[in-house]
């Protein structure tokens, strides 16, 4: 029998395609696990770092802290992609642009961090503006990926505290970087995590 | 009459259960078979014989490998399959129109 195809059955298919379609490329698996990890690792290690230069002790270690905390973050965070690698059921282009996001993002403020702290290209006091301005662009363009206003609001406050302090440049930076991450980042993703 | 001559339209698509995996693999880089299943809800059994027909016809590539001593099996659509689902999507539209 030859099929006919009338124009309500081929609207009808078109909108099963959409359907299909916009159901699939919701399926990010973008757990937020690594930044997560890095934030967790981070936030006590800037913690540290402000009690130590407001009591003036261990100064000395500033070097090794930093270290040791970035090499902590990245060793994490391999474990952790090589984990989701095994349980991942679908790759999306969204999904590689997300994680590319984290991978820049953490880089770029790695590297301004030791290019003050190691190699005093700049004062040390305008690493966390820095880093606040990299946050800020990655909370926008993670925030416009997954349509999620509060991503896009956060980004404004990084910037808006990026602005503060390279103005206003203090030591105090540390702790305003510090509560900035446990609840603009640590926070929503443990929520976001729990939702997946 | 807007009847559609089935001689135009691509017989390896035109399955209700086909276009769906179609559309899944459009959206995506790659799928496993689970998460296909889980999109269009269909039974192993079935969708295997269309994602067959699917790789038979080029239109999808697969790739095997165990992970945990699990086997996966991931789905991938080709060039070929993308043009395909391309052309179908404007066929439908072209009788839309008329």
């Amino acid at each position: 029998m030859q099929p006919n195809l009338n124009k309500q059955q081929a609207e009808l298919e078109l909108s099963l395609i959409r359907k299909v379609m916009e159901d699939s490329r919701k399926a990010v698996y973008e757990t937020g696990k690594q930044g997560t990890f890095w934030t967790l690792v981070m936030a006590p290690a800037i913690l540290l770092n402000y009690f130590m230069i407001i009591f003036n002790t261990g100064i000395e270690y500033t070097g090794l802290l930093w270290l040791a905390a970035v090499l902590t973050g990245t060793a994490g965070s391999v474990v952790i992609a090589r984990k989701e690698k095994k349980t991942i059921r679908v790759k999306t282009f969204s999904g590689k642009i997300l994680t590319s996001i984290g991978i820049a993002a953490g880089g770029t403020n790695v590297i301004f961090a030791a290019a003050s702290g190691f190699f005093g290209v700049f004062k040390p006091v305008y690493i966390v503006p820095i880093d606040s301005v990299v946050l800020g662009m990655a909370f926008y363009l993670v925030g416009v990926i997954q349509q999620l206003k509060s991503l896009k609001l956060f980004a404004f406050v990084w910037w808006a505290g990026a602005v503060f302090f390279f103005f206003f440049p203090s030591m105090h930076c540390l702790l305003f970087l510090a509560i900035m991450l446990v609840f603009m980042v640590f926070l929503p993703k443990i929520e976001r995590i729990k939702s997946a | 009459m807007t009847d559609f001559n089935y001689h135009e339209i691509d017989d390896v698509i035109h399955s209700r259960i086909r276009t769906a995996i179609m559309a899944v693999l459009i959206s995506v880089d790659e799928a496993e078979f689970t998460f296909i299943r889980e999109k269009i809800n269909a039974t192993d059994g079935n969708l295997s014989v269309h994602l067959k027909k699917l790789e038979d016809n080029s239109y999808i590539s697969v790739k095997k490998e165990f992970v945990d001593r699990k086997p996966i099996t991931r789905y991938k659509i080709t060039e070929i399959g993308r043009k395909a689902f391309e052309d179908y999507i404007k066929k439908l539209e072209s009788i839309i129109k008329r």
